[in-house]
């Protein structure tokens, strides 16, 4: 069994279990989403929980709910009843998307450079300014940065709008504020793999066999230092989904977050088990593309194409 | 050896504010502090003492700030302590026990910890809160607030790394002669965890608090903000830095209200990762500078 194939069925099984475990916390969650402050008449509530099929026995309605969602389909949003949690995904989908590549894109620009730099230039004043920005950095939690940015940028100069999700340059204070810690992180990371490879045999042997350092820096240190940065990209791409929990509400962007943490605190059961779903999903993608990036550098890493 | 004073000065620096902080947020109750949750309408939005006003000045309810920072503080510190603490308590003897056993069971541990890790814990565990809010009630009644539910659900999410570390250090430990030696002499696998792994593993327990604690805390802050953390009349940075974003808007300048917790917030985290840096090179047995 070829092992792409193998780890397509282990994301099956993880979104599959993602389900069940979610579906069940929700089922187990006391009081539905129909008790809020202003309550409903009997009859009414009565009919709408037929019409959700909320009081069929649990198998049943776990049934429905499995074979739904392999089909993509979700059900009705349990509060916004005329609208289909697929079609809410739909519309939330291109707007996290966005913000998080557009972050993890940036955070790969700034991170990896200067991590790189940092270690060529090792123990130097630029190495120590490095780091000690990267660590300041990561110790900002990023809801600090954006309130600063919106401060500064929003407020006091006006450059970018403080909220909303219309046309690109609401995105770009977002997608600033989530890339930086990861960021910082990727700096680090960078930096201290290079370090590794720079301390080993390798780039001795090349410059004993007569290689020119420029050479030997980009082919015997970048390139292997390159294995344990994209060997990283899962955790950072999982870093990157926490973060935007938090971004996208402070920047009012309605994005899956934004609508992940309403649908949680008002016990919408549908809507956030199908954003988990599509979170667990990008999740697995994403680590997996990192994991056949890395096999296409580092050839001791089993191969996910062969 | 394990507990030597840190060689850097920037790691002392971190130390000492560290316990500083630590000491006021202890001792909080018994100072000369306004009531954190005292709400003083008249007061409101007193700007702070380097232009004219109390200490730290007042949030938008005339809240005394510089009570709320440090109150805030027990609770910051307090969750970032106890949730780490709960890490470590899943996470070492899980680590342990892979490592000590070996073979499939090592495998099958290893098997369910990756499988954990393609899940997004982060947004599990505001599900898990969420759900938990409908219950506080039953907590309550056997004593449980929901604070300390917080403290079980982020140590849950952060207990992976740190069975990680356990697992590689007892692997290295079941190749050591006197482990192998005691396996011989006959002792059994729960003698083995007790007298040999886990004493053992009690220094390098102190680097996954060292790791884990900035993470933590982090999560607090995070949680809180979402509003599904620490909640009034408690406060915790987190809250506050949250407090000071709703109140900031372009007309009245209130900046302070969002600066002074995130700087204490910035700082306590600064600190950490600064200590759990060193412990890192502790970890790895070399110092790369």
């Amino acid at each position: 069994m070829s092992a792409l194939l193998r780890r397509l069925i282990a994301l099956a099984i993880t979104l599959w279990a993602v389900h069940l475990t979610t579906f069940l916390l929700l089922r187990a969650a006391k009081g539905g989403p129909f008790d809020e402050a202003r309550s409903l008449p009997p009859e009414v509530e009565v009919q709408l929980r037929a019409e959700f099929h909320l009081d069929d026995p649990l198998l049943q309605q776990y049934l429905r709910a499995l074979v739904g969602a392999l089909r993509g389909d979700f059900g009705p949003s349990l509060r916004y009843r005329e609208v289909r949690v697929t079609e809410i995904l739909g519309d939330a989908l291109p707007v996290s998307l966005g913000l998080g590549l557009g972050a993890l894109v940036l955070a790969l620009l700034l991170g990896i450079p200067a991590g790189l730099y940092a270690a060529l230039a090792q123990r130097g004043p630029v190495d120590g300014l490095i780091r000690a920005l990267a660590t300041l950095l990561l110790s900002v939690p990023n809801f600090v940065i954006a309130g600063l940015a919106i401060a500064w940028f929003s407020f006091g100069l006006g450059w970018f709008p403080p909220a909303g999700g219309h046309g690109l340059s609401s995105f770009v204070l977002p997608c600033i504020c989530l890339a930086l810690p990861t960021a910082a992180q990727l700096t680090r990371l960078s930096r201290s793999a290079a370090l590794e490879v720079i301390d080993g045999e390798g780039p001795r042997a090349a410059l004993a066999r007569g290689l020119e350092p420029n050479q030997v820096r980009s082919q015997h240190v970048l390139k292997p230092a390159l294995a344990p940065i994209l060997a990283f990209l899962g955790p950072t791409s999982a870093a990157l989904l926490t973060g935007s929990l938090v971004i996208e509400q402070v920047f009012a962007l309605p994005g899956l977050g934004t609508h992940f943490v309403q649908a949680a605190l008002n016990r919408d059961y549908t809507l956030a088990v199908g954003i988990t779903v599509c979170y667990t999903a990008l999740l697995g993608a994403l680590t997996l593309l990192a994991d056949w990036a890395m096999s296409r550098v580092d050839p001791r890493v089993e191969a996910l194409s062969g | 050896m394990m507990l030597a004073l840190p060689r850097r000065w920037s790691t002392r620096l971190a130390l000492s504010f560290l316990l500083v902080l630590s000491m006021l947020a202890v001792v909080a109750p018994w100072l000369p502090l306004a009531d954190p949750a005292a709400i003083a309408p008249q007061d409101r939005l007193q700007n702070p003492a380097w232009i004219d006003g109390p200490v730290l000045g007042t949030d938008a309810k005339g809240r005394d700030l510089l009570a709320r920072v440090i109150y805030g503080a027990r609770i910051s510190l307090a969750v970032g302590l106890l949730g780490s603490l709960v890490a470590i308590l899943i996470g070492l003897p899980y680590g342990a026990l892979a490592g000590m056993r070996g073979g499939r069971t090592d495998r099958l541990l290893m098997r369910i910890a990756d499988f954990l890790e393609g899940i997004p814990l982060a947004v599990v565990i505001v599900f898990l809160l969420s759900v938990l809010q409908a219950y506080r009630g039953e907590l309550a009644a056997i004593g449980l607030g929901r604070i300390h539910v917080f403290f079980l659900a982020v140590g849950m999410l952060f207990w992976l790394p740190t069975a990680r570390i356990a697992r590689a250090e007892a692997l290295r430990l079941s190749k050591m002669p006197f482990v192998e030696a005691a396996q011989t002499a006959g002792l059994g696998s729960w003698g083995l965890m007790c007298q040999h792994y886990l004493p053992n593993l009690l220094p390098s327990a102190l680097v996954m608090l060292g790791l884990t604690l900035p993470r933590v805390v982090l999560m607090e802050a995070f949680l809180s903000f979402l509003g599904l953390g620490v909640e009034a009349p408690n406060v915790s940075w987190g809250l506050l830095a949250a407090d000071g974003l709703a109140a900031m808007n372009p007309l009245v300048d209130s900046g302070y209200l969002l600066g002074i917790p995130a700087a204490f917030l910035a700082l306590t985290l600064l600190s950490l990762n600064l200590i759990a840096d060193a412990a890192r090179d502790r970890i790895s047995g070399v110092r790369r500078n």
